[in-house]
This record gives C-alpha cells, sequence and structure tokens, in this order.
C-alpha cells in the first residue's frame, strides 16, 4: 500500500486515524501506541507478508541486543549489533552486486525488502546511541516496535532517531495539542507533488533513459534533459513522500524530522548535501564519517573519510556501479568544495553558484537513474554534441498536461517545474503561511485533484522504495 | 479559544475550496455535452450505417445485437441463406456497453423481427461497470433513464472523465474529420459485417494485440449484485411481445488455459443455465466458441475471415431450430 492510492487515503488511513482520535479522547495513550503498531504491521503486511516476518524478527533480535548493550555496556553488543543488521541489509541488497561473478547469482531471485535500508540504519543509529548513552535504555517492547515501524516513516525515512522519538511518545503525549491542520496541509502538498508533479514526468524521463540503455545516442540537450527532468521527478516523489510521512506524524502527535530544504536552491555542494535527504546525511556524518575519525586528524584524512562517506552513500542507494560513480562525484565536489573554503575567501555570486550548483547535481543524477555505468558513460559522452532537437508544441503540451503524461513537452514542463522549484517556499513554510482558511482550501482543493488524478492513473510506487 | 477559530476558519476555507473545485468541474464537464470526440467517432458512424441499412428492409429481418465480436465473427449472408431472411449485423463495439448497444436495438428492432444475440461476456456482469469508451460516448450521447444508465455508472461517469476528454471534447472533432482505419463504416459490408479481414490482411501489429491481449477473468468478476441479466431480458421480452424471438448465443473468444480450470471454467460452463434461470433463451456452451490464436485478428474477440465462416457454421446450427420452433409458434 502506498500514500498516494485509494486504498490508504479512503480506508487505511481514516480507519486507522479514526480510531487513534477515539483511543485520544479517552487519554488512553498505550492502546493508541499498540493499535499504531498493529496498523504499521497491516500497512507492511499488505505489501507482503512474508517480509513482515523478517520485520517481526529484526525488531525481536535487535530489542534482544539492545537489552544486552544497556545491560553490560561493553561494546561487543555494538558490533554484534552492527554487524548483525549490516550483514541482513548486505545479504538482501548487495549479494547479487559482490557474488556476480559466481555463474549461479543470475538464478537468484533475492527481493529486496521494502524499507530495509532505512530501518536498518535506525536500528543502527539506536544500537550506537545506546552505547554512546545519548539513550538511557531501550524503553519497552512497544516503544522500540513503534520506533521501527511507525507506518508514515517505514518505507522511506525520515530516518529517525529514538532519542527523539521516545520523548515524544511518552506519558503526556495526548496531552499536547494535536497540530492535525499543519499536518493534514502537508501531507495534501506531498501528495500534490507526487501526483500532480513527479508521477507526469515519468514517462518522458523514462523514454530518454530507455533510449540511452538501448544505445541511442543522445544529444548534448537532451542528456541534460534527462539529468534535469529526472533530479525534479526524484525531488518531487522523495520531499513528497516526506511532506506526506511528516504530516501523518503531526496529525497522530508525532514531530518527524525535515528530510529537505529546498535542495535546488543551494548555492554549494556542501549547501546541497546540507538540504537534500537531511536525515541521511546526518545518519552518515554521525555515525560513519565521525565514527571513521571525521576531520580530527588534519584535512587529508578529513576528505579521505568524505570521500569514503560518500562512495558508501551513493552504494547504500543501490547495488551498482552507477551508485559508486554517483557518491564518488558528489565526493569529489565536496572535497573541491571544502577545499575552495579553505583556500579562498572569494565566493561565487548567488546568482552564478545556485546554477552552476544546480547544472552539476543534475548531471550528477544521470549515474543515478542509468541502469549500469556503461549507459552513463554512454550518456556523458552526448555533452559533446550540442544539437536542440526539441519542438515547442502547444497543443501537445497541452494535451500532456491534461494527461499527466509528459514526454515530448518534456522540456518546457521541466522549465516551468525548475521556476516553481527556485521560487516557491518549502513546504512547511507555505502551509504556515497560508493561514487555516488557506490551509482549509489548500486541503479541498488539492486533495480534489490528487484523488481525481489518481482514479485514471496507473499505481507508480515511491522512487525511494528501490533503494 | 484560539484553536476553535482556527479550526472554523479551516472549516471556512475547506468548505470553500470543495465548492469551488465541484463547481468548476461540472462547468467543465457541462461543456462536454454533445461533443464528440475523434476516438469514439468511428461507432457512431458505423450505427449510423447499420441502422439505416437496417430501416431499408421492410420484410422480418435477423438483427444480430452483440459488440464487435458479432462485428468480426458473424457472416451475415450466410445466415441469411440459412435462415431465409434479410440479415443486418449490429454489432460494433462492446466498449460502449449495453446501455447503448440496447438502445440501437431497439431502434433497429420491428416486429416479427429475429434477433440473435452473440453477446460478449462482461455485458452479462457488468451492470455497474463503465470504461473509457463508454465515458468518451456518454458525452457524446448523453442519456440517463433513457439509456438504462443507473446512478453508479452515471456517478463513476462524472468522476472518472479524464482532464484529457474535456480538453477533446472543447477541441471538438477536426474540420472536415472523416473516419479511417479499421474501423468504421467504410470498412463494413452491406450487412454491416466487418471487411479485409483475411488472414493475408493481418499486419504484424494486429498479431502482436492478439497475442498480447490479456486473460480474461470473467468467472471471477461476475457476482450476483452486478449481474445485468434484467436489462437483456426487457430487450428479449419486447422483441417476443413484437412477435419475433430472441435467442443468446455465446460469441468467440480467444481459448486461454485458465478457462479451463476453476472458478473460470464454472463460470463458462454454467453461463447457459444461469441465463435461462434468468428468462433468457440461451443456447450453446461458451466452451464451444473458444478458438486458437490463429483464428483471431487484431483482438481476442475479433475473428479472421476464414474462422467466421466456421463459427457462423456453428451459431447457424445453434440458432436455427429456436427460430424454427418461434416459426411454428
Amino acid at each position: 500500500m502506498i500514500f498516494s492510492s485509494y486504498a490508504f487515503l479512503l480506508l487505511f488511513f481514516p480507519a486507522v486515524y479514526g480510531l487513534f482520535l477515539l483511543l485520544r479522547r479517552f487519554r488512553l495513550e498505550q492502546p493508541a501506541l499498540a493499535m499504531l503498531v498493529i496498523s504499521s504491521l497491516v500497512f507492511y503486511g499488505m505489501w507482503s507478508w512474508r517480509y513482515l516476518g523478517l520485520l517481526l524478527g529484526l525488531i525481536v533480535v535487535n530489542y534482544l541486543l539492545g537489552l544486552q548493550q544497556v545491560k553490560t555496556r561493553r561494546k561487543l553488543w555494538l558490533v554484534v549489533a552492527v554487524v548483525f543488521n549490516l550483514s541482513v541489509l548486505a545479504y538482501f541488497k548487495y549479494a547479487g552486486f559482490f557474488f556476480s561473478f559466481l555463474p549461479s547469482s543470475a538464478s537468484w531471485h533475492i527481493i529486496l525488502p521494502l524499507g530495509i535500508s532505512f530501518f536498518t540504519f535506525q536500528k543502527i543509529a539506536w544500537h550506537m546511541d545506546l552505547y554512546r548513552r545519548r539513550l538511557p535504555d531501550t524503553g519497552t517492547m512497544l516503544e522500540y516496535s513503534f520506533f521501527v515501524c511507525f507506518f508514515p516513516q517505514l518505507i522511506a525515512g525520515p530516518i529517525v532517531h529514538a532519542r527523539t522519538l521516545f520523548p515524544q511518545i511518552a506519558a503526556g503525549w495526548f496531552n499536547r495539542p494535536l497540530t492535525w491542520q499543519l499536518g493534514i496541509s502537508l501531507l495534501t502538498v506531498g501528495l500534490m507533488k507526487k501526483v500532480l508533479l513527479a508521477d507526469p514526468l515519468a514517462p518522458g524521463v523514462a523514454a530518454l533513459f530507455d533510449h540511452a540503455q538501448a544505445g541511442g545516442a543522445l544529444p548534448g540537450p537532451s542528456v541534460l534533459l534527462a539529468g534535469l527532468s529526472y533530479g525534479l521527478q526524484l525531488y518531487f516523489d522523495f520531499s513528497g513522500y516526506a511532506d506526506m510521512a511528516i504530516g501523518l506524524g503531526l496529525m497522530f502527535g508525532i514531530k518527524l524530522p525535515a528530510n529537505f530544504r529546498s535542495p535546488y536552491k543551494s548555492a554549494s555542494i556542501i549547501e546541497f548535501w546540507r538540504r537534500w535527504h537531511i536525515t541521511l546525511s546526518h545518519f552518515l556524518r554521525d555515525y560513519l564519517y565521525i565514527t571513521l575519525g571525521g576531520n580530527r586528524r588534519g584535512r587529508l584524512m578529513a576528505n579521505n573519510n568524505l570521500m569514503i562517506t560518500m562512495l558508501l552513500g551513493g552504494l547504500w542507494h543501490g547495488a551498482g556501479w552507477q551508485f559508486i560513480l554517483w557518491g564518488g562525484l558528489h565526493g569529489l565536489l565536496l572535497v573541491i568544495n571544502h577545499y575552495w573554503r579553505h583556500l579562498s575567501r572569494w565566493r561565487l555570486p548567488q546568482v552564478v553558484a545556485v546554477p552552476l550548483t544546480l547544472l552539476v547535481v543534475m548531471l550528477a543524477w544521470i549515474p543515478f537513474r542509468a541502469d549500469s555505468l556503461t549507459t552513463s558513460l554512454h550518456m556523458f559522452k552526448g555533452l559533446a554534441d550540442w544539437r536542440w532537437t526539441w519542438a515547442f508544441e502547444p497543443l501537445v503540451l497541452l494535451r500532456e498536461v491534461a494527461s499527466m503524461h509528459i514526454d515530448k513537452s518534456l522540456p518546457w514542463v521541466c522549465v516551468a517545474l525548475l521556476a516553481m522549484v527556485l521560487t516557491l517556499p518549502g513546504s512547511r513554510r507555505l502551509c504556515l503561511t497560508l493561514g487555516a482558511f488557506g490551509r482549509g482550501l489548500l486541503v479541498t482543493v488539492g486533495l480534489f485533484m490528487v484523488l481525481k488524478a489518481l482514479a485514471g492513473a496507473p499505481d507508480r510506487a515511491f522512487l525511494y522504495f528501490n533503494f | 479559544m484560539k484553536s476553535e477559530t482556527s479550526s472554523r476558519g479551516f472549516l471556512r476555507g475547506a468548505l470553500l475550496g470543495l465548492a469551488l473545485v465541484g463547481v468548476l468541474w461540472l462547468l467543465m464537464l457541462a461543456g462536454q455535452l454533445g461533443r464528440p470526440v475523434p476516438s469514439t467517432h468511428w461507432v457512431e458512424k458505423a450505427y449510423e450505417y447499420k441502422l439505416a441499412q437496417a430501416n431499408t428492409i421492410q420484410q422480418p429481418k435477423v438483427l444480430v445485437v452483440a459488440g464487435s465480436a458479432a462485428m468480426f465473427g458473424v457472416d451475415s449472408k450466410a445466415v441469411a441463406e440459412a435462415l431465409g431472411r434479410p440479415v443486418v449485423n449490429l454489432g460494433v463495439n462492446a466498449g460502449i456497453l449495453s446501455p447503448y448497444i440496447q438502445s440501437y436495438a431497439r431502434q433497429a428492432i420491428k416486429p416479427g423481427d429475429w434477433v440473435v444475440l452473440p453477446v460478449e461476456y462482461p455485458m452479462f456482469h457488468g451492470r455497474y461497470s463503465i470504461n473509457m469508451s463508454f465515458i468518451d460516448y456518454w458525452w457524446g450521447h448523453p442519456g440517463f433513464r433513457r439509456l438504462d444508465v443507473n446512478l453508479v455508472q452515471l456517478a463513476q461517469v462524472f468522476w472518472l472523465t479524464p482532464l484529457l476528454r474535456a480538453v477533446d471534447g472543447y477541441r471538438g472533432l477536426p474540420s472536415g474529420f472523416k473516419v479511417s482505419g479499421l474501423y468504421g463504416p467504410q470498412n463494413l459490408d452491406q450487412y454491416g459485417d466487418q471487411i479485409n479481414t483475411q488472414s493475408s490482411q493481418q499486419e504484424v501489429w494486429m498479431h502482436e494485440l492478439v497475442e498480447r491481449s490479456g486473460v480474461e477473468r470473467y468467472g471471477a468478476q461476475a457476482h450476483a449484485w452486478n449481474a445485468n441479466w434484467a436489462s437483456w431480458k426487457a430487450l428479449a421480452d419486447e422483441v417476443t411481445a413484437a412477435g419475433g424471438c430472441a435467442v443468446f448465443v455465446p460469441p468467440p473468444m480467444l481459448d486461454r488455459a485458465d478457462y479451463h480450470q476453476g472458478k473460470e471454467r464454472r463460470y463458462y460452463t454454467s453461463l447457459p443455465e444461469q441465463a435461462r434461470l434468468h428468462g433468457l433463451n440461451y443456447v450453446g456452451s461458451p466452451l464451444d466458441t473458444l478458438y486458437p490464436m490463429d483464428r483471431f485478428f487484431d483482438t481476442n474477440y475479433h475473428l479472421k475471415a476464414a474462422a467466421r465462416t466456421l463459427y457462423t457454421r456453428h451459431l447457424i446450427e445453434l440458432v436455427k431450430p429456436e427460430f424454427d420452433r418461434c416459426k411454428a409458434h
């Protein structure tokens, strides 16, 4: 089940929320917590009952390891927990990649359990926090289960820390006011981003990348368009998901961390990584970069650690050389950016820095979306040929927009969306500035448009479900 | 207090928003009424042609009423020779569903006419269903009770009409638009049968369409609550009351292994009995008119010319005794 579906919006969520409000009315906090855990397991089980067993098994094993950690405070249990979680992740995500040299690997059909990359990181962070005593104890089994599988963030983040979540569900949870208006507004904005903006771009993006994958030549403008259109699709899709998760969280009185802060407005790569997939960046910084030594042993080692972190960050997104190239490109750009900051006080003017950062980020999306390293390199070769092959046809544009199936009008739609991304405020600020009346208007108009669009559109899962 | 004011403001905004989009959408739809689009215009033209053919016949005749399976699958000349009456094949497109198919049939049926109904299976169990062809056609030819369209179908038409249909509807038919391509009156003979369906005329893409056609799940989709027997019974009763006879027969359809097991097999095996229980004169077995892939032209319902001869022979064997009995009465 995905958020942008009739099953979720008209059945699952209203039923769960109705029950939640009822329990909240009678101040039944623990039953509400249990109800949300069960609902979350049902939500996950709707995708695969078999992997629901895996999720439950991982919850139990990790909780027991956590108890050992608290009891003994020994590093051994931390190592066991991290190795265990990474082994599970490695098996499902990387076995095919690392053992691709074995002839029998072609017949392995290992299905990636939904959300495993996210909940594995959450569990590792939980173990680290227990070891570093940022968390006093494990919490109850119910609280821990809620932390792992709360459905708004279970599948694709934001990556939540127990140290910020546990206090929110402690006694008194229901005494705090429920910011449901902001919650439902964010949910609506997220749905609009996903259904009205990201999904319609999918056919055009796929056409460009499929053409390159089949060996077809793409001239420079089309390569740039491939990067730009995918960058926009991914942003609206993933930030839309984050808005929905945060909005849903708020409706249950849970504040989830922000994952995006208008990243395409960044004036440097460093700034981009402070605005894009923030909770992953924080995780990698806190639990990988700093664990590797951070910047404690000089600039060279710091950059070395940064490079390793970005390469592993790339690999986390998928088992393929193209992801390593993407991580490596960003790592290299971050190192250059850091050196520049260190060596010179001069900064590019904003009017140059923003487009330059945008250009680099969009081009770097090419290996991220391409099916292989070969396709990525083949596409980059096209940048030497600057022939314009797109025609502006108003009628085609009108029909493609009306059918929400953008293909031949991709350049014009992307320009419009880019202008939107660069000028409009972030979702949260937008919802807050609208005021109560404006939020009400936004919610009904937005939901009408989303439900109307979903009525005739194929189900498109969120892009980050693949990672 | 502040929260209460905020909630009231939110509610006011929400209600205004709902009213705004609702009214805008209804206004947009209102402009669609009576505006056909190119994609389904061939259906209108094909019926225009077939009804004109039917109206030129003054003596009692035979009408074939169904969707395009009949248009491709029935050799009306052979039926006419076997039954000794002129025949008009009214089969055009099952996509516009039973409300339109029955409505056009009523326009053609005259007292004493015999009606053969090789009705495609979903039309027996789609009381509340619609599809895109139906939506497109409905806006061009709107109707409610007169068409036997129910409220559930109407609500779906209003909600599911795509924005693109609205754009195309407002654009209307391009000036000088003429129906062309495989479907339409330009490919119908004097009886209303589809022509140019020889094996040699089948293009690669047509064959691919047959190959890629889905495995139907009519058995799984058929329930008591969505049964549509009553509307067909009403049509058959009108034919009988006017001194004619209506005989239902299975349509030709592409055979699949799935149709011979479980729920699907039970569906096809029991369909004639079900139809008879609901007052329809249904003869033949659906399992006898499931044919292999090489007999189909461009969909899982459209027979090639050679296969049409085989199906028609079977159809005549089924309906002739029924119409002989009808004559005797």
